[in-house]
Order: C-alpha cells, then structure tokens, then sequence
C-alpha cells in the first residue's frame, strides 16, 4: 500500500544551530525510540523506504555496516505491512504473560527488570532535568526512553544548550552501552523477529559507531 | 553551521571524533535521517506525532519526585 508522505509534515525548527552529524545522530536516535516504542505505521515505513541510502564516505568498517543494514530495513520496509509489523511487534516485545525479548536495561545489567540500575538511572536523569511522562507506559531504561534521552541531550531544547560530548558520553556509557548490543542481538535472534531482525541489525551498527566515537574522546 | 560561543558546550567534540562521525556516513545521512524524522528538533515539551515518541520529559531543574523517593526507598540495601 502506498501512502502519500509529506517529508516534513512534523518539521520543528530548532532553537539551536547543530552540527550537521549530530543532528544525524539525534535524527536517527528518534526514528530507534519510535520503532522499539510502538510498531511503525505505514507512513513511516514509507517514509523510510523513499529515504534512500545514505552516502558511504568513506568505505570504513563502521559505514559499510551502516549503509547496508540501512538499504536492508529499507527493503524490509518496502515489503511488509504496517499490519504485519504490529503482529510481529506484539509476538516479539508484548506476548501474553512476559516480553518475549527484553529490552529494559534493567534485565540485561541486573537480570530482572525494575532493579538496582533503572534506580540509578532515575537518579541520572533527575540531575540531567528529566523526569518520566506520566503518560508513557514503559520504565524509563526501555531502550526507546533512553533513545529519546540521548536526542534530547543532542539536541537541546528552548532552555537549555545541546549536553556536552562528555555528558553525553557518560549517559550512554554507564546506562545503553553495557547492554545495548547484547539486547540488539536477542531481538534478531529471536525466532518470531523477521522486520524487527533488520530494525535490530540497523540499530546495532549504529550503536557500534556510536560506541566507536565515545571512545575517540 | 557553527554554533554560537555562548551556546556552545563546555566539552567540543575534538575534530578526531567530529571526522570519524562523518567518515562513517553520519554527516551524509543527515538527510536520510531528516526524510525520516521530519528533523526531530521539537523540544520535549511537544509530543510530536509520527517517528518521535516522548518517553521522557524535560522539568526545570534538579528534580526528586515522590514517586523517585519512594523507589530509592525500595532499592535501598
């Protein structure tokens, strides 16, 4: 099914001028946190297919993974249905009595969920301003809220400054990176994963140069 | 773009680590990204439908809510 797409139906001026690869990065933190939050719609499916493949610079490691993984979901998003997706998103994250694959940093780093480190990570982001919507219903370690924190501290907002590199690099450190790759990988390796492989498989390389330039610093 | 000096953070990325995010096609996915999120630079405050989802938000300051006590109070050994 085709679906007309307005590029920048949702467009938002920033208050701030950012650097052209943070806004990348900030941009493609936004699309993890919407499809690990909720299945994609048929629009951003869309959207994602008439995105097109993103120029490989410089033929490292890093952006060959990239790029491929990212012409793949764009494949898979040309293919599937948004109807199949929530299927598929419902077999894999929701099930019936218990998530099928976890993605609370929680479980990884404690082996159960609402422990000792989402405490922590609470603490963290009350210092960094941050408090949980009351109107989302998932913890605040759900790899989608910590996706959504680091675009914030990316990008900044009326009131305060982009976060530092360090700030950021301290965020991302001590509450996605013990973890995060880990939890990419239980979601492709699941067996009833078949959209969600490539989401995984993006969202893992990008996480890898993520983790890669945190460590340049 | 270059930021203004007084929006600009306490800690620039070094040039290093600015060249390597573009070397490995972050600069050039810009646009890619942007098709997708149609440019996620809302502030917080705004719940923005399509590709963003707002788990989070932003409150003025240090914030310790009754609900962050009480689970500090749980954890604690």
């Amino acid at each position: 099914m085709q679906v007309e797409v307005d590029k920048f139906a949702v467009r938002f001026e920033s208050p701030r001028q950012i650097e052209v690869e943070d806004q990348a990065r900030a941009d493609f933190y936004a699309l993890l946190a919407s499809l690990f939050y909720r299945a994609p719609d048929e629009r951003l499916l869309q959207s994602i297919v008439i995105a097109g493949p993103p120029e490989d610079a410089e033929k490292s490691t890093a952006s060959v993974a990239f790029c491929k993984t990212w012409e793949a979901l764009a494949g898979a998003s040309n293919l599937v249905s948004a109807e199949a997706v929530a299927d598929e998103y419902q077999a894999v994250f929701i099930g019936v009595a218990r998530s099928p694959v976890m993605v609370y940093g929680s479980f990884y780093l404690a082996g159960f969920m609402m422990e000792k480190p989402l405490a922590e990570l609470r603490g963290d982001l009350a210092k960094l301003g941050f408090s949980r919507d009351a109107a989302a219903h998932e913890s605040e370690d759900h790899i989608a809220a910590l996706c959504d924190v680091m675009r914030a501290l990316i990008l900044g907002d009326l009131v305060d400054a982009p976060a530092s590199t360090l700030t950021q690099k301290a965020f991302f450190k001590r509450h996605m990176q013990p973890w995060i790759l880990n939890c990419c990988t239980a979601v492709h390796d699941f067996e009833k994963s078949n959209y969600y492989r490539h989401v995984a498989r993006f969202a893992a390389a990008f996480f890898e140069i993520e983790i890669a330039a945190f460590d340049i610093d | 773009m270059t930021k203004t000096k007084a929006e600009q953070p306490a800690n620039l990325p070094t040039n290093l680590r600015r060249n390597f995010l573009l070397g490995a096609t972050l600069g050039t996915a810009g646009a890619v990204a942007a098709v997708v999120t149609g440019g996620a630079n809302e502030t917080l405050d705004i719940a923005v439908p399509g590709a963003t989802v707002v788990a989070v938000q932003k409150v003025k300051g240090y914030h310790l809510s009754e609900h962050i006590t009480q689970y500090y109070d749980t954890t604690r050994i």
